[in-house]
Protein backbone atom coordinates (compact mmCIF):
# COMPACT_ATOMS: atom_id res chain seq x y z
CA UNK A 1 0.00 0.00 0.00
CA UNK A 2 2.48 2.60 1.17
CA UNK A 3 5.69 1.14 -0.11
CA UNK A 4 8.98 2.95 0.39
CA UNK A 5 9.44 3.85 -3.30
CA UNK A 6 5.90 5.23 -3.41
CA UNK A 7 6.50 7.33 -0.29
CA UNK A 8 9.84 8.58 -1.60
CA UNK A 9 8.14 9.70 -4.82
CA UNK A 10 5.37 11.41 -2.80
CA UNK A 11 7.88 13.23 -0.56
CA UNK A 12 10.02 14.33 -3.52
CA UNK A 13 6.97 15.68 -5.38
CA UNK A 14 5.67 17.54 -2.30
CA UNK A 15 9.06 19.06 -1.41
CA UNK A 16 9.44 20.27 -4.99
CA UNK A 17 5.94 21.78 -4.81
CA UNK A 18 6.77 23.49 -1.49
CA UNK A 19 9.94 24.88 -3.08
CA UNK A 20 7.99 26.19 -6.10
CA UNK A 21 5.43 27.79 -3.74
CA UNK A 22 8.31 29.57 -2.01
CA UNK A 23 9.74 30.76 -5.30
CA UNK A 24 12.94 28.76 -4.80
CA UNK A 25 15.06 27.65 -7.75
CA UNK A 26 14.32 24.06 -8.85
CA UNK A 27 16.50 21.42 -7.27
CA UNK A 28 16.75 17.75 -8.11
CA UNK A 29 15.96 15.44 -5.23
CA UNK A 30 16.46 11.77 -4.56
CA UNK A 31 16.04 9.54 -1.57
CA UNK A 32 19.46 10.47 -0.17
CA UNK A 33 18.74 14.22 -0.28
CA UNK A 34 18.65 16.18 2.97
CA UNK A 35 15.22 17.65 3.54
CA UNK A 36 16.20 20.86 5.37
CA UNK A 37 18.15 22.30 2.51
CA UNK A 38 17.81 24.87 -0.22
CA UNK A 39 15.21 26.97 1.60
CA UNK A 40 12.94 24.18 2.89
CA UNK A 41 12.25 24.98 6.56
CA UNK A 42 10.79 23.23 9.56
CA UNK A 43 7.29 24.55 8.81
CA UNK A 44 7.46 22.95 5.39
CA UNK A 45 8.39 19.67 7.03
CA UNK A 46 5.52 20.10 9.51
CA UNK A 47 3.12 20.25 6.58
CA UNK A 48 4.73 17.29 4.88
CA UNK A 49 4.37 15.23 8.04
CA UNK A 50 0.65 16.07 8.31
CA UNK A 51 0.13 14.97 4.71
CA UNK A 52 2.05 11.76 5.23
CA UNK A 53 -0.02 11.05 8.31
CA UNK A 54 -3.24 11.54 6.30
CA UNK A 55 -1.95 9.38 3.47
CA UNK A 56 -0.73 6.46 5.56
CA UNK A 57 -2.90 6.75 8.67
CA UNK A 58 0.25 6.44 10.77
CA UNK A 59 1.67 8.82 13.35
CA UNK A 60 5.31 8.01 14.08
CA UNK A 61 5.51 11.13 16.29
CA UNK A 62 2.81 9.89 18.65
CA UNK A 63 5.30 9.35 21.46
CA UNK A 64 7.56 12.30 20.76
CA UNK A 65 9.93 13.58 18.19
CA UNK A 66 11.79 11.07 16.02
CA UNK A 67 14.86 12.44 14.24
CA UNK A 68 15.03 12.30 10.46
CA UNK A 69 17.18 14.14 7.94
CA UNK A 70 16.87 12.62 4.49
CA UNK A 71 13.99 11.78 2.19
CA UNK A 72 14.51 8.07 2.75
CA UNK A 73 14.59 8.42 6.55
CA UNK A 74 11.25 10.22 6.48
CA UNK A 75 9.77 7.64 4.07
CA UNK A 76 10.95 4.84 6.36
CA UNK A 77 8.88 6.24 9.25
CA UNK A 78 5.66 5.81 7.28
CA UNK A 79 6.41 2.72 5.19
CA UNK A 80 4.34 -0.40 5.71
CA UNK B 1 -41.74 49.94 24.40
CA UNK B 2 -43.04 48.21 21.27
CA UNK B 3 -46.76 47.34 21.32
CA UNK B 4 -47.32 43.65 22.03
CA UNK B 5 -49.40 43.17 18.89
CA UNK B 6 -46.72 44.70 16.64
CA UNK B 7 -46.41 41.64 14.40
CA UNK B 8 -50.02 40.52 14.28
CA UNK B 9 -51.07 44.11 13.56
CA UNK B 10 -48.73 44.06 10.59
CA UNK B 11 -50.26 40.77 9.42
CA UNK B 12 -53.74 42.32 9.74
CA UNK B 13 -52.62 45.35 7.75
CA UNK B 14 -51.57 43.07 4.88
CA UNK B 15 -54.44 40.57 4.79
CA UNK B 16 -54.24 39.98 1.06
CA UNK B 17 -50.63 41.03 0.44
CA UNK B 18 -47.87 38.42 0.18
CA UNK B 19 -45.47 38.93 3.10
CA UNK B 20 -43.34 35.84 2.71
CA UNK B 21 -42.14 33.77 -0.22
CA UNK B 22 -40.42 30.51 0.67
CA UNK B 23 -39.67 28.45 -2.41
CA UNK B 24 -42.95 27.33 -3.94
CA UNK B 25 -44.98 28.56 -0.98
CA UNK B 26 -46.10 32.11 -0.35
CA UNK B 27 -47.93 33.59 2.62
CA UNK B 28 -50.25 36.57 2.88
CA UNK B 29 -50.90 38.42 6.14
CA UNK B 30 -54.08 36.33 6.50
CA UNK B 31 -52.15 33.08 6.04
CA UNK B 32 -49.65 34.06 8.73
CA UNK B 33 -52.44 35.10 11.12
CA UNK B 34 -54.19 31.75 10.65
CA UNK B 35 -50.92 29.94 11.27
CA UNK B 36 -50.25 31.97 14.41
CA UNK B 37 -53.80 31.44 15.74
CA UNK B 38 -53.55 27.69 15.30
CA UNK B 39 -50.33 27.60 17.31
CA UNK B 40 -51.57 29.97 20.00
CA UNK B 41 -54.79 27.92 20.49
CA UNK B 42 -52.74 24.76 20.97
CA UNK B 43 -50.70 26.60 23.59
CA UNK B 44 -53.73 27.95 25.52
CA UNK B 45 -52.99 27.78 29.25
CA UNK B 46 -49.24 27.63 28.67
CA UNK B 47 -48.65 31.25 29.55
CA UNK B 48 -45.35 31.66 31.39
CA UNK B 49 -43.79 28.58 29.83
CA UNK B 50 -41.41 28.10 26.93
CA UNK B 51 -41.95 26.51 23.51
CA UNK B 52 -39.32 25.34 21.04
CA UNK B 53 -39.71 26.30 17.41
CA UNK B 54 -37.81 23.37 15.86
CA UNK B 55 -38.00 24.49 12.28
CA UNK B 56 -35.83 26.40 9.84
CA UNK B 57 -38.85 27.52 7.82
CA UNK B 58 -39.35 31.30 7.97
CA UNK B 59 -43.17 30.93 8.26
CA UNK B 60 -42.71 28.96 11.51
CA UNK B 61 -40.15 31.46 12.80
CA UNK B 62 -42.29 34.49 11.99
CA UNK B 63 -45.45 33.13 13.60
CA UNK B 64 -43.55 31.80 16.66
CA UNK B 65 -42.05 35.26 17.14
CA UNK B 66 -45.57 36.51 18.00
CA UNK B 67 -45.89 34.15 20.98
CA UNK B 68 -44.04 36.00 23.79
CA UNK B 69 -45.91 39.26 23.39
CA UNK B 70 -49.31 37.88 22.41
CA UNK B 71 -49.80 34.90 24.74
CA UNK B 72 -46.86 35.11 27.16
CA UNK B 73 -44.99 32.02 25.92
CA UNK B 74 -41.23 32.31 25.47
CA UNK B 75 -39.80 30.67 22.39
CA UNK B 76 -36.46 28.98 21.65
CA UNK B 77 -35.48 28.74 17.98
CA UNK B 78 -33.66 25.57 16.93
CA UNK B 79 -32.68 25.12 13.27
CA UNK B 80 -33.46 21.80 11.59
CA UNK B 81 -29.81 20.76 11.39
CA UNK B 82 -29.76 20.73 15.22
CA UNK B 83 -33.01 18.70 15.53
CA UNK B 84 -31.31 15.95 17.50
CA UNK B 85 -30.48 18.52 20.21
CA UNK B 86 -34.18 19.31 20.79
CA UNK B 87 -34.74 16.88 23.74
CA UNK B 88 -31.63 18.15 25.56
CA UNK B 89 -32.51 21.77 24.86
CA UNK B 90 -36.08 21.13 26.06
CA UNK B 91 -34.59 20.02 29.40
CA UNK B 92 -32.28 23.03 29.54
CA UNK B 93 -35.02 25.60 29.05
CA UNK B 94 -37.91 23.60 30.58
CA UNK B 95 -39.90 23.65 27.33
CA UNK B 96 -43.54 22.54 27.35
CA UNK B 97 -44.10 22.27 23.60
CA UNK B 98 -42.38 21.85 20.24
CA UNK B 99 -43.60 23.71 17.16
CA UNK B 100 -42.82 22.25 13.74
CA UNK B 101 -44.51 22.91 10.38
CA UNK B 102 -47.24 24.98 12.03
CA UNK B 103 -48.19 22.14 14.39
CA UNK B 104 -47.67 21.94 18.13
CA UNK B 105 -46.58 18.86 20.07
CA UNK B 106 -46.92 19.15 23.83
CA UNK B 107 -44.19 17.71 26.02
CA UNK B 108 -45.23 15.84 29.14
CA UNK B 109 -43.64 16.61 32.49
CA UNK B 110 -41.14 19.14 31.20
CA UNK B 111 -42.31 22.70 31.45
CA UNK B 112 -42.92 22.87 35.18
CA UNK B 113 -40.85 26.02 35.21
CA UNK B 114 -42.93 29.10 34.71
CA UNK B 115 -41.47 32.52 34.08
CA UNK B 116 -42.58 35.78 32.59
CA UNK B 117 -42.89 34.11 29.16
CA UNK B 118 -41.52 37.19 27.47
CA UNK B 119 -38.25 35.85 26.11
CA UNK B 120 -36.84 34.96 22.72
CA UNK B 121 -34.08 32.36 23.04
CA UNK B 122 -31.51 31.95 20.28
CA UNK B 123 -28.61 29.63 19.66
CA UNK B 124 -25.19 31.14 18.95
CA UNK B 125 -24.07 30.51 15.39
CA UNK B 126 -21.05 28.57 16.67
CA UNK B 127 -18.74 28.58 13.64
CA UNK B 128 -16.12 26.98 15.86
CA UNK B 129 -17.85 25.92 19.08
CA UNK B 130 -20.93 24.16 20.39
CA UNK B 131 -23.94 26.49 20.28
CA UNK B 132 -25.10 28.17 23.49
CA UNK B 133 -28.62 29.32 24.34
CA UNK B 134 -28.82 33.12 24.49
CA UNK B 135 -31.81 34.71 26.27
CA UNK B 136 -33.24 37.98 24.99
CA UNK B 137 -36.23 39.96 26.20
CA UNK B 138 -38.83 40.16 23.44
CA UNK B 139 -39.10 43.91 24.03
CA UNK B 140 -35.34 44.42 23.63
CA UNK B 141 -35.21 42.41 20.44
CA UNK B 142 -37.96 44.58 18.98
CA UNK B 143 -36.65 47.84 20.45
CA UNK B 144 -34.94 49.08 17.30
CA UNK B 145 -37.41 47.64 14.82
CA UNK B 146 -39.53 50.53 13.64
CA UNK B 147 -42.63 50.62 11.54
CA UNK B 148 -41.49 52.28 8.36
CA UNK B 149 -43.37 55.45 7.46
CA UNK B 150 -42.28 55.42 3.85
CA UNK B 151 -44.77 54.24 1.27
CA UNK B 152 -42.40 52.60 -1.17
CA UNK B 153 -42.45 48.88 -1.18
CA UNK B 154 -39.39 46.99 0.02
CA UNK B 155 -38.63 43.41 -0.94
CA UNK B 156 -36.03 41.70 1.21
CA UNK B 157 -33.92 38.72 0.25
CA UNK B 158 -33.48 36.44 3.26
CA UNK B 159 -30.04 34.84 2.97
CA UNK B 160 -29.54 34.02 6.64
CA UNK B 161 -30.78 31.00 8.50
CA UNK B 162 -34.27 32.14 9.67
CA UNK B 163 -33.60 30.94 13.25
CA UNK B 164 -30.39 32.97 13.61
CA UNK B 165 -30.15 36.41 15.18
CA UNK B 166 -29.50 37.95 11.74
CA UNK B 167 -32.35 36.00 10.12
CA UNK B 168 -34.78 37.11 12.81
CA UNK B 169 -33.69 40.74 12.40
CA UNK B 170 -34.50 40.59 8.68
CA UNK B 171 -37.84 38.83 9.24
CA UNK B 172 -38.87 41.32 11.95
CA UNK B 173 -37.75 44.44 10.12
CA UNK B 174 -39.64 43.43 7.01
CA UNK B 175 -42.74 42.07 8.74
CA UNK B 176 -43.50 45.03 11.01
CA UNK B 177 -43.42 47.30 7.96
CA UNK B 178 -45.62 44.80 6.07
CA UNK B 179 -42.84 44.34 3.48
CA UNK B 180 -42.21 41.13 1.60
CA UNK B 181 -39.40 38.71 2.47
CA UNK B 182 -38.18 36.27 -0.17
CA UNK B 183 -36.04 33.39 0.98
CA UNK B 184 -32.84 32.79 -0.97
CA UNK B 185 -32.10 29.37 -2.45
CA UNK B 186 -29.13 27.18 -1.55
CA UNK B 187 -27.98 27.58 -5.13
CA UNK B 188 -26.67 31.02 -6.07
CA UNK B 189 -27.90 30.90 -9.65
CA UNK B 190 -31.40 30.15 -8.39
CA UNK B 191 -31.10 32.91 -5.79
CA UNK B 192 -30.21 35.36 -8.55
CA UNK B 193 -33.16 34.20 -10.63
CA UNK B 194 -35.48 34.57 -7.62
CA UNK B 195 -34.02 37.99 -6.79
CA UNK B 196 -34.49 39.18 -10.36
CA UNK B 197 -38.01 37.78 -10.65
CA UNK B 198 -39.18 39.19 -7.33
CA UNK B 199 -37.45 42.53 -7.86
CA UNK B 200 -35.62 42.54 -4.56
CA UNK B 201 -34.70 45.93 -3.15
CA UNK B 202 -32.88 44.93 0.05
CA UNK B 203 -30.11 42.38 0.37
CA UNK B 204 -28.72 41.48 3.78
CA UNK B 205 -25.95 38.87 3.78
CA UNK B 206 -22.46 37.91 4.92
CA UNK B 207 -19.43 39.16 2.93
CA UNK B 208 -18.74 35.53 1.95
CA UNK B 209 -22.28 35.19 0.59
CA UNK B 210 -21.94 38.43 -1.38
CA UNK B 211 -18.59 37.38 -2.88
CA UNK B 212 -20.03 34.06 -3.99
CA UNK B 213 -23.14 35.77 -5.38
CA UNK B 214 -20.88 38.09 -7.39
CA UNK B 215 -18.82 35.08 -8.53
CA UNK B 216 -22.10 33.50 -9.70
CA UNK B 217 -22.70 36.55 -11.89
CA UNK B 218 -24.63 39.03 -9.72
CA UNK B 219 -24.54 42.60 -11.00
CA UNK B 220 -26.69 45.66 -11.20
CA UNK B 221 -28.46 44.86 -14.47
CA UNK B 222 -29.69 41.61 -12.97
CA UNK B 223 -31.04 43.21 -9.79
CA UNK B 224 -31.96 46.69 -11.04
CA UNK B 225 -34.22 47.55 -8.10
CA UNK B 226 -31.60 46.77 -5.45
CA UNK B 227 -31.07 49.86 -3.31
CA UNK B 228 -29.61 48.53 -0.06
CA UNK B 229 -26.86 45.98 0.57
CA UNK B 230 -26.20 45.24 4.24
CA UNK B 231 -23.18 43.10 5.12
CA UNK B 232 -22.93 41.42 8.51
CA UNK B 233 -21.87 38.33 10.42
CA UNK B 234 -18.23 38.49 9.31
CA UNK B 235 -15.61 41.16 8.72
CA UNK B 236 -16.60 43.46 5.88
CA UNK B 237 -13.16 44.15 4.42
CA UNK B 238 -12.42 47.03 2.06
CA UNK B 239 -12.18 44.82 -1.02
CA UNK B 240 -15.62 43.32 -0.46
CA UNK B 241 -17.13 46.75 0.24
CA UNK B 242 -15.53 48.07 -2.97
CA UNK B 243 -16.80 45.05 -4.93
CA UNK B 244 -20.32 45.68 -3.60
CA UNK B 245 -20.08 49.33 -4.63
CA UNK B 246 -18.82 48.56 -8.15
CA UNK B 247 -21.36 45.80 -8.82
CA UNK B 248 -24.29 47.69 -7.35
CA UNK B 249 -23.50 51.40 -7.93
CA UNK B 250 -27.08 52.50 -7.21
CA UNK B 251 -27.38 50.73 -3.85
CA UNK B 252 -26.44 52.06 -0.45
CA UNK B 253 -23.77 49.76 0.98
CA UNK B 254 -23.50 49.35 4.73
CA UNK B 255 -22.07 46.88 7.18
CA UNK B 256 -23.53 46.13 10.55
CA UNK B 257 -21.88 44.92 13.70
CA UNK B 258 -24.07 42.59 15.71
CA UNK B 259 -23.87 39.29 17.53
CA UNK B 260 -26.38 36.95 19.11
CA UNK B 261 -25.15 37.88 22.61
CA UNK B 262 -24.73 41.61 22.14
CA UNK B 263 -27.68 42.27 19.84
CA UNK B 264 -27.44 44.81 17.03
CA UNK B 265 -24.72 47.35 17.89
CA UNK B 266 -24.09 49.71 15.01
CA UNK B 267 -24.17 50.19 11.29
CA UNK B 268 -21.49 51.85 9.13
CA UNK B 269 -22.44 53.38 5.79
CA UNK B 270 -19.47 55.50 4.72
CA UNK B 271 -18.12 52.80 2.41
CA UNK B 272 -15.02 52.22 4.53
CA UNK B 273 -14.05 49.08 6.44
CA UNK B 274 -14.12 49.19 10.24
CA UNK B 275 -15.59 52.14 12.15
CA UNK B 276 -14.50 55.65 13.21
CA UNK B 277 -11.97 55.72 16.04
CA UNK B 278 -13.96 58.49 17.74
CA UNK B 279 -16.65 55.92 18.61
CA UNK B 280 -14.24 54.36 21.12
CA UNK B 281 -14.48 57.65 23.03
CA UNK B 282 -17.96 58.87 22.33
CA UNK B 283 -19.83 55.62 21.79
CA UNK B 284 -22.36 55.33 19.00
CA UNK B 285 -25.95 56.11 19.95
CA UNK B 286 -26.48 54.17 23.19
CA UNK B 287 -23.67 51.64 22.59
CA UNK B 288 -20.29 52.03 24.28
CA UNK B 289 -17.07 50.53 22.91
CA UNK B 290 -13.57 49.95 24.24
CA UNK B 291 -10.50 47.90 23.31
CA UNK B 292 -8.88 45.65 25.92
CA UNK B 293 -5.78 43.67 24.85
CA UNK B 294 -6.66 44.19 21.18
CA UNK B 295 -10.17 42.76 21.72
CA UNK B 296 -13.30 44.87 21.25
CA UNK B 297 -15.55 45.08 24.30
CA UNK B 298 -19.06 46.49 24.07
CA UNK B 299 -21.82 47.65 26.35
CA UNK B 300 -25.34 47.88 24.99
CA UNK B 301 -28.83 48.21 26.45
CA UNK B 302 -29.98 45.63 23.89
CA UNK B 303 -27.60 42.88 24.94
CA UNK B 304 -28.86 39.46 26.05
CA UNK B 305 -30.21 38.79 29.55
CA UNK B 306 -27.75 35.90 30.03
CA UNK B 307 -26.97 32.45 28.68
CA UNK B 308 -29.63 29.88 29.64
CA UNK B 309 -28.67 28.11 32.83
CA UNK B 310 -26.57 31.03 34.03
CA UNK B 311 -29.16 32.41 36.46
CA UNK B 312 -31.56 35.30 36.08
CA UNK B 313 -29.21 38.18 36.71
CA UNK B 314 -28.97 40.24 33.61
CA UNK B 315 -25.38 40.53 32.45
CA UNK B 316 -24.30 44.06 33.11
CA UNK B 317 -21.46 46.15 31.86
CA UNK B 318 -18.96 45.14 29.27
CA UNK B 319 -19.12 42.11 26.98
CA UNK B 320 -15.93 40.65 25.48
CA UNK B 321 -16.78 40.19 21.78
CA UNK B 322 -13.75 38.00 20.92
CA UNK B 323 -13.16 40.24 17.90
CA UNK B 324 -9.54 41.39 17.50
CA UNK B 325 -9.20 44.98 16.31
CA UNK B 326 -6.42 47.43 15.47
CA UNK B 327 -6.57 51.21 15.41
CA UNK B 328 -5.03 52.56 12.22
CA UNK B 329 -5.10 56.35 12.01
CA UNK B 330 -8.72 57.41 12.63
CA UNK B 331 -10.26 54.01 11.97
CA UNK B 332 -10.79 50.87 14.05
CA UNK B 333 -10.34 47.82 11.82
CA UNK B 334 -11.48 44.26 12.53
CA UNK B 335 -8.64 41.73 12.19
CA UNK B 336 -10.31 38.43 13.00
CA UNK B 337 -11.78 36.19 15.68
CA UNK B 338 -9.62 35.42 18.69
CA UNK B 339 -10.85 31.81 18.69
CA UNK B 340 -9.85 31.24 15.06
CA UNK B 341 -6.19 32.17 15.70
CA UNK B 342 -3.73 29.57 14.47
CA UNK B 343 -0.62 28.78 16.51
CA UNK B 344 2.20 27.79 14.19
CA UNK B 345 5.21 26.76 16.22
CA UNK B 346 4.43 29.43 18.83
CA UNK B 347 3.71 32.21 16.33
CA UNK B 348 0.09 33.32 16.21
CA UNK B 349 -1.59 34.01 12.94
CA UNK B 350 -5.09 35.13 12.03
CA UNK B 351 -6.72 33.12 9.24
CA UNK B 352 -8.69 36.22 8.24
CA UNK B 353 -5.43 38.05 7.49
CA UNK B 354 -4.22 35.21 5.25
CA UNK B 355 -7.64 35.00 3.57
CA UNK B 356 -7.58 38.75 2.82
CA UNK B 357 -4.10 38.43 1.27
CA UNK B 358 -5.19 35.53 -0.96
CA UNK B 359 -8.39 37.35 -1.96
CA UNK B 360 -6.25 40.21 -3.29
CA UNK B 361 -5.02 37.96 -6.10
CA UNK B 362 -6.99 38.44 -9.33
CA UNK B 363 -8.82 35.25 -10.26
CA UNK B 364 -9.54 34.21 -6.66
CA UNK B 365 -13.23 34.14 -5.75
CA UNK B 366 -12.93 32.86 -2.19
CA UNK B 367 -10.34 31.73 0.32
CA UNK B 368 -10.81 29.66 3.45
CA UNK B 369 -7.88 29.35 5.83
CA UNK B 370 -7.79 26.96 8.77
CA UNK B 371 -5.31 25.54 11.24
CA UNK B 372 -4.57 21.83 11.02
CA UNK B 373 -2.98 20.01 13.98
CA UNK B 374 0.61 19.11 13.24
CA UNK B 375 2.87 16.90 15.35
CA UNK B 376 5.89 19.08 14.53
CA UNK B 377 4.57 22.64 14.76
CA UNK B 378 1.39 22.53 16.85
CA UNK B 379 -0.68 23.70 13.92
CA UNK B 380 -0.07 24.42 10.26
CA UNK B 381 -1.86 26.70 7.85
CA UNK B 382 -4.16 25.15 5.26
CA UNK B 383 -5.69 27.28 2.52
CA UNK B 384 -8.59 26.29 0.32
CA UNK B 385 -9.16 28.50 -2.67
CA UNK B 386 -12.15 28.84 -4.98
CA UNK B 387 -11.05 30.13 -8.41
CA UNK B 388 -13.27 32.77 -10.01
CA UNK B 389 -13.31 30.75 -13.21
CA UNK B 390 -12.38 27.19 -14.08
CA UNK B 391 -9.00 27.01 -15.77
CA UNK B 392 -5.30 26.60 -15.12
CA UNK B 393 -4.99 26.29 -11.34
CA UNK B 394 -1.20 25.81 -11.54
CA UNK B 395 -0.82 29.30 -12.94
CA UNK B 396 -3.19 30.71 -10.30
CA UNK B 397 -1.31 28.86 -7.59
CA UNK B 398 1.95 30.47 -8.67
CA UNK B 399 0.41 33.93 -8.66
CA UNK B 400 -1.11 33.37 -5.20
CA UNK B 401 2.22 32.35 -3.68
CA UNK B 402 4.14 35.10 -5.49
CA UNK B 403 1.69 37.62 -3.97
CA UNK B 404 1.47 36.32 -0.41
CA UNK B 405 5.25 35.85 -0.11
CA UNK B 406 5.41 39.61 -0.45
CA UNK B 407 2.87 40.47 2.24
CA UNK B 408 2.78 37.66 4.82
CA UNK B 409 5.34 36.38 7.32
CA UNK B 410 6.86 32.94 6.72
CA UNK B 411 4.76 31.25 9.43
CA UNK B 412 1.55 32.70 7.93
CA UNK B 413 2.13 31.25 4.48
CA UNK B 414 -0.05 28.17 3.89
CA UNK B 415 2.01 25.04 3.41
CA UNK B 416 -0.93 23.21 1.89
CA UNK B 417 -3.09 24.95 -0.68
CA UNK B 418 -5.99 23.23 -2.36
CA UNK B 419 -8.50 24.30 -4.94
CA UNK B 420 -12.19 23.63 -4.61
CA UNK B 421 -15.20 24.62 -6.66
CA UNK B 422 -17.31 26.18 -3.92
CA UNK B 423 -16.78 27.73 -0.50
CA UNK B 424 -18.28 25.68 2.31
CA UNK B 425 -20.89 27.85 4.03
CA UNK B 426 -22.04 27.17 7.56
CA UNK B 427 -25.83 27.16 8.08
CA UNK B 428 -25.54 30.78 9.23
CA UNK B 429 -24.08 31.83 5.88
CA UNK B 430 -20.60 32.33 7.26
CA UNK B 431 -17.56 30.58 5.96
CA UNK B 432 -17.48 27.14 7.48
CA UNK B 433 -14.19 26.98 9.34
CA UNK B 434 -14.50 23.60 11.01
CA UNK B 435 -11.94 21.87 8.81
CA UNK B 436 -9.99 19.80 11.30
CA UNK B 437 -8.21 17.49 8.93
CA UNK B 438 -6.80 17.59 5.46
CA UNK B 439 -9.30 15.27 3.86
Amino acid sequence: MNSRPELVAFIVARVQQLARDKGLPPRSLNEASTLLNGGIDSLDLAALVVELQEKTNRDPFENGLVPFESVSELAELYAS
Amino acid sequence: MPPSSLLTDAFRAAITRILLVNGEKSYSGADLLTRFEKVSQALAGHSGSCAICASSEPEDVLTSLCLPAEIGVSVLFVPEYLSREVPALAETVGASAVIRSGAVRLIERIGETRGPGDEVLLLTSGTSAKPKVVRHKWQTLFARVRVSKSEDEKIWLLTYLPTSFAGIQVLLTAAVAANTVVRASQVHRETLAIGARQGITHLSCTPTFLRSLIAAGAHEAMLPRLRQVTLGGEIADQRTLDAARSHFPNARISHIYAATETGALFSVSDGLAGFPKSWLHDGIEDVRLKVVDDVLHVSSPRAMIAYAGAGNDRISGWIDTGDLVRVIEDRVLFLGRRDRRINVGGSKTLPEEVERAILEVPGVAEAIVTGIPSPLSGQMVLAEVVPAEPGDTEELRERIFAHIRGCLANHQIPRVLRFRTQAPLSPSGKKSTIAQSLS
